[in-house]
């Protein structure tokens, strides 16, 4: 694969690639770092490139792994299966009656979601990938993704309620 | 599509049994902003999973990528010097040994044409010897006339003999640096004697 291929085929699923690494490590800069690993990864494997028959799934997966090596190196997960605890919030009541269904609220219980379905909801919802794509690069079968996206679904459908019941009591 | 379409959707939703298709209709009808009170709280999900799928990276950090890349690039032309190295290596060593060849006696039994006393007469050789002569005395004249505009260097040695004097300021200097150790050690003196003198002026 020459280096306008790479360019051509590769070099655009950089966005879609940084997106998931953000929402695993959700930091930037880490996410940057890993992009750029990825790519030099695949750059370095650029001639058994074009043997795989999604280019994407095959960078995904790889950004997968890498980030979760990430994770694992520093730890940082501990409280992902933890009770969700809604912040102690200080401000005033009529700005949490405003920022109520602010996609805040939706950022932060993803991030306390596990790593495994916050990856398939990002895929999924964010990315609107297929079924059939996503359970390639997680390595799962479809059932046991569909049920993990739902249960990744319903967790942040009831955490909004109760964060929400959380703040109305606050008023 | 009515809320009454929509409840059904969602609960398909909620059981990860949407296609793309009927997603894309519910991140519609939650960013159309006619969204009924009653179903307020899944407007957050919805336009979070719109924000976020807007996010890029930063057009920095894909220079970078991009820079490595070229960088490989170079690193493929270099390899490809590596190999222009070697050849003309090689190519070198195949004349040298070749010159032997050419020359040894070896050569005129595998019949090459080489110099061997007996092919030429003294004439010949006197012949060869005068044109050598002339391609050299042709370069060295070259080699002088390049040699010429190096004259102007003497120049340099010339102007650098008034320097010489300088010397000689040097050598009064230490004259003057003399005379005033001089100096200074009989001011001490004098100072000693005054001191004396304070003694024995009561």
């Amino acid at each position: 694969m020459t280096t306008e291929e790479f360019k051509q085929k590769v070099l655009p699923v950089k966005d879609k690639i940084y997106r998931l690494a953000k929402r695993i490590l959700n930091d930037i800069e880490e996410s940057e770092d890993v992009v750029q690993e990825v790519f030099y990864r695949l750059w370095s494997r650029k001639d058994d490139l074009a043997a795989y028959r999604s280019i994407e799934a095959f960078a995904m997966i790889v950004t997968k792994n890498m980030c979760l090596d990430k994770v694992k190196a520093k730890g940082y997960h501990k409280d992902q299966l933890g009770e969700w605890n809604a912040p102690v919030d200080n401000r005033s009541p009529h700005k949490i009656a405003e920022l109520k269904d602010d996609v805040q609220s939706v950022h932060q219980i993803m991030q306390q979601l596990p790593e495994q379905q916050r990856m398939i909801v990002q895929m999924r919802d964010v990315e609107g990938m297929e079924y059939e794509e996503i359970a390639e690069i997680m390595q799962m079968n479809l059932n046991a993704l569909r049920v993990s996206l739902s249960r990744a679904r319903k967790t942040i459908r009831d955490r909004i309620t109760k964060k929400q019941e959380y703040e109305y009591q606050g008023n | 599509m009515n809320t009454r379409e929509i409840e059904i959707l969602l609960d398909k939703y909620f059981e990860g049994e949407t296609t793309l298709e009927e997603e894309r209709v519910l991140k519609e009808f939650f960013n159309s902003g006619k969204v009924p009170e009653y179903l307020k709280e899944y407007a957050g999900m919805f336009s979070y999973f719109g924000m976020k799928a807007q996010e890029s990276l930063n057009p920095d950090v894909e220079g970078l990528i991009i820079e490595k890349f070229d960088q490989g690039r170079q690193i493929a032309f270099y390899q490809n010097r590596r190999f222009w190295y070697y050849f003309t290596g090689i190519a070198a060593s195949v004349l040298f040994l070749f010159t032997f060849l050419y020359e040894s006696e070896i050569s005129n039994q595998i019949g090459i044409t080489g110099f061997s006393d007996t092919k030429y007469t003294t004439q010949e050789k006197q012949q060869a010897y005068d044109q050598t002569k002339q391609a050299l005395a042709y370069v060295s004249g070259k080699m002088n006339q390049g040699f010429g505009p190096l004259q102007e260097m003497n120049k340099i040695n010339a102007s650098s003999i008034p320097l010489v004097q300088l010397g000689k300021l040097e050598k009064s200097l230490m004259q003057v640096n003399n005379n005033m150790d001089k100096l200074d050690r009989s001011v001490e003196n004098m100072q000693k004697m005054s001191k004396f003198t304070i003694i024995i002026k009561p």
